[in-house]
């Protein structure tokens, strides 16, 4: 029995009513995912548990599969940059191929990967800290955002997208992150991971998206031009 | 692809944002292939009668009191508890050399001599520990890291993984 978290989506507060015309989507970065065939797995989260921990090395790069986007986007909410986001995720595989075995609630393993990613991400962004104890006065955190040569891979309504989403605060990217990159995870264990009270997280989660819709519907994603940039509404999805 | 499972009831402003960040972002294929072979890095050393040892503090996760410059100290961690034997615990201070490798000087309790084996993704290297439970080892590799006591106590014993 896999416990998911459809109840607490459902029960997940104010739910912005979509625009008329219904919610606009971004086709072209969703069809290259598509094309890379992710999100198509279905085998039981407990069955792979089960297997991975006895040592089943298809089962284990299943899990993997399944779960990397999770854990590299808890160390890159953190704003960690690739090579210590890449730390981050080792540390948290390692951690997991040596504890799986023991893990008694397979339903628990996105919570645990998320929390364990956090955990270690707060140490490196910690431990950096401390090897450079003398920043230049002023000088801001190093962003790892995402450059020119990145954004060109992506069209104008991606962009319009993107630029929306950078404009949130800090707590509604690393919210809006982790959902987007984890379904399977519970409300409880977005709390845990985020340090946000489970009871908040529904209206969070409600009260940013709202703000991205509308700063999207400012900026025509999502409404009047709609027709004219040629994606006609009843085609979507 | 559906039947089992029930559908999620999900935004799809959230689906948008997952294709998004699958293109801006996408997890470097260098980091699933580190992740795959993680369980060949950890049973390449493997005693199922082994004892385990968690992280039981780190000064680098601690807070700096205002006023205090951070980076005095060096970064100490301590490992201990889990299950491993009663009273085992390794203290290790982490320094960073010239090159950007890291050196690390310990004390393990029980006492030696016996050896210690520190773990890393790219290997294991093995040092001496002496008659009082100290250790040294240079030119570790920062990144995950996890310790490996033998010959010291009962059975043989391991630190969980931690980045460094």
């Amino acid at each position: 029995m896999i416990v998911t978290i459809k109840e607490t989506w459902l029960a997940g507060g104010a739910e912005p009513a979509p625009p008329a015309g219904g919610p606009a989507r971004v086709r072209s970065a969703r069809s290259l995912v598509d094309a890379r065939g992710e999100g198509r797995v279905n085998n039981s989260l407990a069955d792979l548990v089960a297997d991975a921990g006895r040592g089943d090395q298809r089962a284990w790069r299943e899990l993997v599969d399944r779960f990397s986007k999770l854990v590299w986007s808890v160390a890159r909410s953190h704003r960690l940059d690739h090579a210590d986001a890449a730390d981050v995720c080792q540390t948290t595989w390692l951690r997991l191929a040596e504890h799986l075995h023991t893990l008694r609630d397979p339903a628990r393993l996105p919570g645990w990967l998320a929390t364990t990613a956090r955990r270690e991400s707060l140490r490196v962004i910690a431990g950096r800290r401390r090897e450079t104890p003398d920043p230049m006065p002023g000088e801001p955190d190093p962003d790892p955002g995402y450059g020119p040569e990145t954004l060109v891979l992506i069209d104008d309504r991606d962009t319009r997208l993107w630029q929306a989403f950078d404009g949130l605060s800090e707590r509604c990217r690393q919210l809006l992150k982790i959902l987007s990159s984890a379904p399977e995870m519970s409300y409880s264990d977005v709390g845990s991971v985020l340090g946000i009270p489970i009871g908040s997280i529904g209206p969070t989660r409600g009260r940013c998206l709202d703000i991205l819709r509308r700063r999207l519907v400012a900026s025509d994603f999502i409404g009047s031009d709609f027709g004219s940039s040629g994606r006609p509404r009843g085609s979507m999805g | 692809m559906s039947g089992e499972e029930p559908t999620i009831e999900r935004d799809p402003l959230l689906d948008d944002l997952a294709a998004l960040f699958a293109v801006l972002d996408p997890v470097p294929s260098h980091v699933i292939e580190a992740a795959k072979a993680a369980p060949e890095i950890v049973s390449a050393w493997s005693d199922l009668d082994a004892g385990f040892l968690d992280v039981l503090a780190d000064t680098a996760m601690q807070a700096v009191p205002a006023g205090v410059r951070s980076g005095g100290g060096a970064r100490l961690v301590t490992f201990g508890a889990g299950d491993g034997p009663d009273g085992c615990s390794v203290e290790v201070e982490v320094g960073v050399e010239p090159s950007g490798t890291l050196r690390l000087v310990g004390l393990v309790v029980p006492t030696g001599p016996g050896e210690l084996e520190v773990r890393h993704p790219g290997g294991t290297l093995r040092v001496p520990v002496d008659e009082l439970g100290r250790f040294r080892a240079a030119g570790v590799p920062p990144g995950p890291l996890s310790l490996v006591l033998h010959g010291i106590g009962a059975r043989a014993t391991a630190t969980d993984w931690i980045t460094v």
